[in-house]
């Protein structure tokens, strides 16, 4: 979508326009599912919040001034939603790590196999990928939320830095310091796992 | 930006301290980047659900009480269903009414 494109979407979106609004849901709503799903874990969860993430868009709407692009507004208003579930979550100390549903683990059997490479794999890969894919999730469940947004906005949803920056708000040099360490804390806890 | 620019101003961050390694951009954390994206890109993408387009305007609507989105259109906001049934009841009432109409009437 170009920006003039952009434009208009949001003019009509300000005017509480519902075929704009359906329109914005369709053109984002794998973003901001993707970014939720991954900081939460469960697609129950992830479904809940991307709802209340578009509310809130619709709410607020009139507040986007434009000094940053659209999907990076959307972008902030998830990762706070995510952070707020997060919180309501350890409140009321869910289980997060056991989360993954039949759901979940056939669409990580689907995307891991596929990165293999794969058209058919055996059950033996889809099994380890599977696995793989899995204990991925989960370790980026037991990330610090902070950690865990940066992780996944830089390298799930590959944003830029200068992105990223806007939508946590954090200066560059807290961004990359704090990636990094995400990095390093992920990759101990896969290397536990797969112990 | 490569990934090594970014561990350097990361080793000046007093909220966070010193990366080890960081500050000498080490091909380690070029490998540690590298591995967590390629771990991190095969989890692909996730399918949202088919109808959030549908469902999302529906909670606005029902949240603010019919005042957004709720405007429909008249045949949208008639319930046909109720409507066929109460017309299905009148007309056999009325043929019910019909039929015994004649026998009350012609006794004494």
């Amino acid at each position: 979508m170009d920006l003039r494109d952009e434009g208009e979407l949001i003019r009509r979106l300000q005017q509480h326009d519902e075929k704009a609004f359906q329109k914005c849901v369709k053109l984002y709503q794998t973003k901001v599912y993707g970014l939720v799903y991954r900081m939460l874990g469960s697609q129950a969860e992830a479904e809940d919040v991307s709802q209340e993430v578009f509310v809130t868009v619709f709410k607020s709407i009139d507040s986007f001034r434009g000094d940053s692009k659209f999907s990076t507004w959307l972008y902030r208003i998830a990762a706070n939603h995510c952070k707020n579930r997060i919180k309501y979550l350890k409140r009321r100390a869910h289980k997060q790590t056991g989360e993954l549903d039949d759901a979940a683990e056939r669409e990580l059997l689907g995307s891991s196999s596929s990165t293999l490479g794969q058209q058919q794999a055996s059950p033996v890969e889809a099994l380890e990928g599977l696995q793989l894919g899995s204990i991925v999730q989960r370790a980026i469940t037991k990330l610090d939320e902070e950690h865990r947004l940066l992780l996944v906005l830089r390298d799930v949803e590959e944003l830029s830095y200068e992105e990223i920056m806007q939508v946590t708000g954090l200066a560059e040099g807290t961004v990359k310091s704090r990636l990094h360490r995400a990095r390093l804390v992920l990759k101990e806890e896969i290397a536990r796992h797969t112990k | 930006m490569s990934e090594q620019a970014g561990t350097k101003s990361a080793a000046s961050d007093p909220a966070e301290g010193e990366v080890p390694g960081a500050a000498h951009g080490s091909l380690e954390d070029e490998q540690t980047a590298a591995e967590t994206r390629s771990l991190l890109a095969g989890l692909g993408t996730v399918a949202p659900p088919t109808d959030l387009s549908e469902r999302v305007p529906q909670l606005i609507e029902r949240r603010s009480r019919g005042r957004f989105f709720g405007r429909r259109k008249l045949y949208e906001r008639i319930p046909f269903v109720w409507v066929s049934l109460v017309m299905l009841i009148v007309a056999a009432l009325l043929y019910a009414v019909m039929r015994l109409a004649p026998s009350v009437m012609s006794s004494p």
